[in-house]
């Protein structure tokens, strides 16, 4: 048997680990690079102006210990993460449909279309006045936005599904059940994950303008609040630990599972 | 030590009740986009015997693989008769595994759960399911490979993965639509050598599509030449030579001459 033509890259762990340090390494720095410039900055400027990272990171630890962040940050998460699922559910139902059906594809595309175009603004202003001061108007305004985000890429994920390998299941006979999920599902699944990413970036940014709009608790309305009193260490302070939020989510949660769904993809290593 | 087979030209309408598959006066028409109607078959006949390595030759887009997806069910025939072991094809399908010209691999699957997704479609039972993946990957030379995803291994690696694919759910009729076609030349010439030892430890009724009439006669135990759209069966060349063959063994290469000369093709 002949099999030096076919031989396997060897496999290297301690290399790996190696990358995978060095990576970290460089995000690191890059995010103590914006501390520094940020220090630098403050340097030249008054603290009513442009706070210095160390009192706004003191700041944070008084909003952390107070247990006031929490309840805020609670209130954000749960509009985001509500108003994310409902639009998911429905968008992707609604990208796929687009994907498997002409007719549905015309009649929806023009509202996703526009949906696209819409601003958040207008449609957080016009939620807080159909459903008044209530978790609903966030909630509702992050759907209707987010919506046709998710909607477009599962569009476009059905649209590139491989026929080819649909086809080896039907010569194979596997039935409908076994295709959709075995064939079908997996090859969604970056377009689901990219689908997540998108959606949840545009989700806080929404929530936090429907928050400063109309609402009377979450990270949003503390925001506003501390500008109403002029309070740059306060609206410094809550849009960071916010931020921290989000970036702990992504890294920590989606990248993960992510990471875990497409372990069949082989590592791109960078020269 | 290949059986060689009555060559004969199948008439229309004569049973053949020998042949393991017969092919009578089959015709097939696409629909174009505009909606012209493509004749692709113009009333194939021909047989294949039980054991066989049947390889069907002709210029591209001829309707070769037509004919496969037929025997697979993934298309309907529009006149003409499929028997397969004396009876019809629309009453009793044949079990068949399909090689294609690109693997066709679920990529997010090892190489052992690629076998087990077609061992559940074929409802297989669970209780053979360790033991005909380790038949066929040890078959095909991937034992070790049996839980790697598909995506690290080779091109030709991948090819071998298929065949064990379509072989593991023990076939009636083994289907191959140039499956070599996208390796490389050198990579080809393994695979054609590898194939050929598996076949003669497996020995499987082999359909083999292709348009490379080197490849057809070193493969072949007869080879059905198909003329251009809408295709009919021109000719069957027999391939009298016995086995192991040599690529470059001067019987092969006039062979390849003959047929090359039937498609209207001196050689060069």
């Amino acid at each position: 048997m002949q099999r030096a033509l076919e031989s396997l890259p060897p496999r290297d762990d301690d290399k790996e680990l190696m990358n995978r340090l060095s990576v970290n390494l460089i995000r690191g720095l890059s995010f103590l690079a914006i501390l520094v410039i940020w220090w630098i900055i403050s340097l030249f400027f008054p603290p009513s102006f442009i706070p210095g990272p160390v009192i706004v990171l003191k700041k944070v630890a008084g909003l952390l210990v107070s247990g006031e962040f929490f309840f805020h940050m609670y209130k954000t998460l749960l509009r985001v993460i509500l108003g994310f699922l409902w639009a998911f559910v429905v968008g992707a139902v609604m990208g796929m449909v687009m994907g498997f059906n002409r007719l549905a594809e015309h009649f929806f595309e023009v509202e996703v279309l526009v949906g696209l175009t819409i601003p958040g603004l207008a449609w957080a202003i016009i939620a807080l006045m159909w459903f008044g001061i209530r978790d609903f108007s966030a909630i509702f305004s992050i759907f209707i936005i987010i919506l046709p985000m998710i909607a477009v890429n599962m569009w476009e994920g059905t649209k590139a599904l491989d026929k080819e390998l649909i086809e080896m299941g039907h010569a194979f006979k596997a039935g409908r059940k076994m295709i959709v999920r075995h064939v079908v599902i997996p090859q969604l699944v970056p377009y689901l994950f990219a689908a997540t990413r998108f959606g949840f970036a545009l989700a806080w940014k929404v929530v936090v303008v429907a928050e400063m709009l109309g609402l009377s608790n979450g990270v949003g309305y503390m925001i506003n609040q501390s500008f109403g009193l002029f309070d740059m260490e306060g609206v410094l302070a809550w849009t960071l630990s916010f931020t921290l939020v989000m970036v702990l989510l992504e890294f920590g949660v989606v990248k993960l599972i992510e990471k875990r769904a497409t372990k069949w993809r082989p590592a791109v290593t960078l020269m | 030590m290949a059986a060689c087979c009555n060559p004969d030209v199948i008439l229309p309408g004569v049973k053949y009740s020998m042949s393991f598959l017969v092919i009578e006066d089959l015709h097939k028409t696409f629909q174009l986009q505009n909606g012209t109607p493509l004749p692709v078959l113009g009333g194939i006949s021909f047989s294949v015997e039980e054991r066989e390595f049947c390889c069907l030759l002709g210029p591209s887009g001829c309707g070769k693989s037509t004919i496969l997806n037929i025997l697979a069910g993934l298309m309907e025939t529009d006149g003409g008769t499929v028997t397969v072991g004396g009876k019809s094809l629309e009453v009793t399908p044949v079990r068949t595994g399909y090689v294609f010209q690109k693997s066709r691999l679920l990529n997010w699957r090892t190489v052992r759960e690629n076998l087990h997704f077609v061992m559940e479609a074929r409802q297989i039972p669970r209780s053979e399911w360790t033991d005909r993946v380790s038949h066929y990957v040890k078959l095909v030379g991937l034992e070790q490979f049996v839980d790697e995803y598909p995506l690290s291994l080779s091109g030709g690696m991948q090819q071998r993965v298929a065949i064990a694919r379509a072989l593991v759910i023990d076939p009636d009729i083994l289907l191959m639509d140039e499956p070599f076609s996208h390796l490389d030349e050198l990579t080809a010439r393994t695979m054609r050598q590898e194939l050929l030892r598996i076949w003669r430890e497996d020995r499987r009724t082999v359909l083999f599509v292709t348009h490379n009439a080197l490849e057809a006669v070193y493969l072949a135990d007869r080879v059905h030449l198909f003329g251009s759209r809408p295709a009919t069966i021109m000719k069957t060349v027999p391939v009298d030579v016995p086995r192991v063959r040599q690529i470059d063994d001067p019987r092969l290469i006039a062979l390849q001459k003959e047929i090359l000369a039937a498609l209207g093709l001196p050689g060069s």
